[in-house]
């Protein structure tokens, strides 16, 4: 679990986020929906350790902590372009402390997900597609046993056999863990999502429980225009 | 016996990200064959600039030494070193940055200033091919050969942890101020004039006997001329483990800024 109590974050004289409370709940697909520039990756990088709040607390309870926080960011980032797909996962699953055996162990579990792993395992990561690199580095965070991760832009640019490969990954990931997504592809979103948060003037202004595209596109229309 | 048993398994786990680390990256330069190829071009060239232009000739008398072009080397390669050593952990740092896996270990079981020592080890090794590549050249076009001693050795890697330390700095000054490119050139460049690895008054390297590259340039140099070098290699010792100790706190100090004030996730 992580809670996020009346977190500010401020940048020279700007308020990104202020006093946002958020509790993130394990075995659980969260999804933050709002337009661009409303603070999505500032909330993503406080919840990484990778900014600092200005002012309230965020509390990683029962057994998670900062460190289990992965962020994958938006576009093929996130990876080792001149070493090979084998090379990146084993290297970041060394990274979180775990043994090649575990590794091996939750390659051979997940790749039931992806099986297309045997074929990309021994090539060079920057020959992959843009889609492909995306599911390589879910892969690796889900294979190095991160207890949180954060998708940004989860969906932007996967084709639908690349996208339903990442729905069956989430879905599988989510037990246990704690999984935050950004994205502006509604239909994903409502397939995919338990909790979606509507974040705006740096708040969660709205909330919603398995909504349906319909749904999670009115409360959007209504709130963002 | 608990306690015992979970800080082996800690150091354990640490010591695998640092060597997965190394062969990571020695992978990553094999994998760019050609930059052994220019990198040993551009050695040779300018050493031939060097040893054709005489550069080194005073070292011959500074330190009653008749083959001064084998004290020109020394130099050179020690320079050559220390600008691996100090640029390694800042290209890395900016190009991780970049490409957004820099998140992923600042978050790794491993400390991010460890990790970045192990990525400038195997700079350094791949560097030991670029080496006796031009070792054998200078050998074979200027008659040039190095005597082997430890002490050389030894204080080429207490350099190269002092200069890793000053590295470690601009790193962290890389991520607050996001492009030093050029300042990277600047000191790289100034390097060569200021720390004796082409001669260089006196009243410079008095100052500039705090950066680990002059000392070193002393110490091997008084070494191979068969002069007592003892002090100087001692100083060489407390002057690198001093900016190694240097370069980790405000690297530290330069990240915790960069969380408060958002540059580490937009660079």
């Amino acid at each position: 679990m992580i809670q996020l109590h009346k977190v500010s974050c401020r940048f020279d004289k700007n308020y990104i986020l202020k006093d946002l409370d958020l509790d993130l709940a394990p075995n659980t697909i969260h999804t933050v929906v709002a337009p661009n520039g409303t603070g999505k990756t500032t909330l993503f990088g406080l919840l990484a350790d990778l900014n600092i709040p200005t002012s309230g607390t965020i509390d990683y309870q029962n057994g998670f902590s900062k460190k289990d926080v992965v962020l994958l960011l938006a576009g093929d980032k996130n990876l080792y372009m001149k070493n090979t797909v084998k090379e990146n996962v084993y290297f970041f699953g060394i990274l979180r402390g775990l043994s090649k055996k575990d590794i091996e162990k939750n390659i051979t579990f997940y790749k039931k997900i992806f099986p297309q792993y045997d074929e990309f395992q021994d090539k060079l990561t920057e020959i992959l597609s843009y889609g492909q690199k995306r599911i390589v580095a879910l892969f690796s965070a889900i294979v190095s046993e991160s207890k949180c991760i954060i998708l940004d832009e989860a969906a932007e640019g996967l084709d639908i056999s690349n996208l339903q490969v990442l729905k069956e990954l989430l879905q599988e990931a989510k037990k246990d863990r704690i999984i935050i997504l950004a994205s502006h592809d509604f239909y994903f979103c409502s397939e995919i999502s338990n909790q979606i948060y509507y974040l705006k003037e740096g708040q969660i202004i709205s909330k919603g429980s398995n909504l349906t595209r319909d749904q999670l596109f009115e409360e959007y229309q209504k709130l963002f225009g | 016996m608990t306690k015992v048993h979970e800080l082996s398994g800690s150091v354990i786990k640490k010591a695998n990200a640092f060597f997965y680390e190394i062969n990571m990256e020695v992978k990553t330069s094999l994998r760019y064959r050609f930059s052994f190829v220019s990198d040993l071009i551009f050695f040779v060239i300018f050493m031939a600039v060097l040893i054709s232009g005489n550069v080194g000739m005073s070292f011959g008398v500074k330190y009653d030494y008749e083959n001064y072009k084998v004290l020109t080397l020394v130099g050179y390669l020690a320079w050559t070193v220390s600008v691996e050593a100090m640029s390694s952990s800042t290209s890395k740092v900016s190009m991780e940055l970049t490409r957004g896996t820099f998140y992923r270990k600042l978050n790794s079981i491993c400390s991010i200033q460890l990790l970045l020592l192990a990525n400038m080890i195997s700079s350094l090794l791949a560097e030991i091919i670029v080496f006796v590549g031009l070792l054998l050249l200078a050998g074979f076009l200027w008659q040039i050969v190095i005597p082997f001693h430890l002490s050389i050795l030894l204080a080429f890697a207490f350099c190269t942890l002092g200069m890793y330390g000053l590295g470690l700095l601009l790193s962290g000054m890389a991520i607050h101020l996001k492009r030093i490119g050029s300042v990277m050139l600047l000191v790289q460049t100034g390097l060569l004039f200021i720390t004796d690895t082409i001669p260089t008054s006196e009243a410079v390297t008095n100052i500039t006997k705090l950066i680990p590259l002059t000392c070193c340039n002393r110490v091997i140099r008084l070494c191979l001329s068969g002069k007592s070098y003892f002090m100087e290699f001692i100083w060489l010792i407390v002057i690198s483990v001093l900016w190694f100790a240097i370069g980790n706190l405000l690297f530290k100090v330069f990240v915790t800024r960069a969380k408060k004030r958002g540059n580490l996730l937009h660079y």
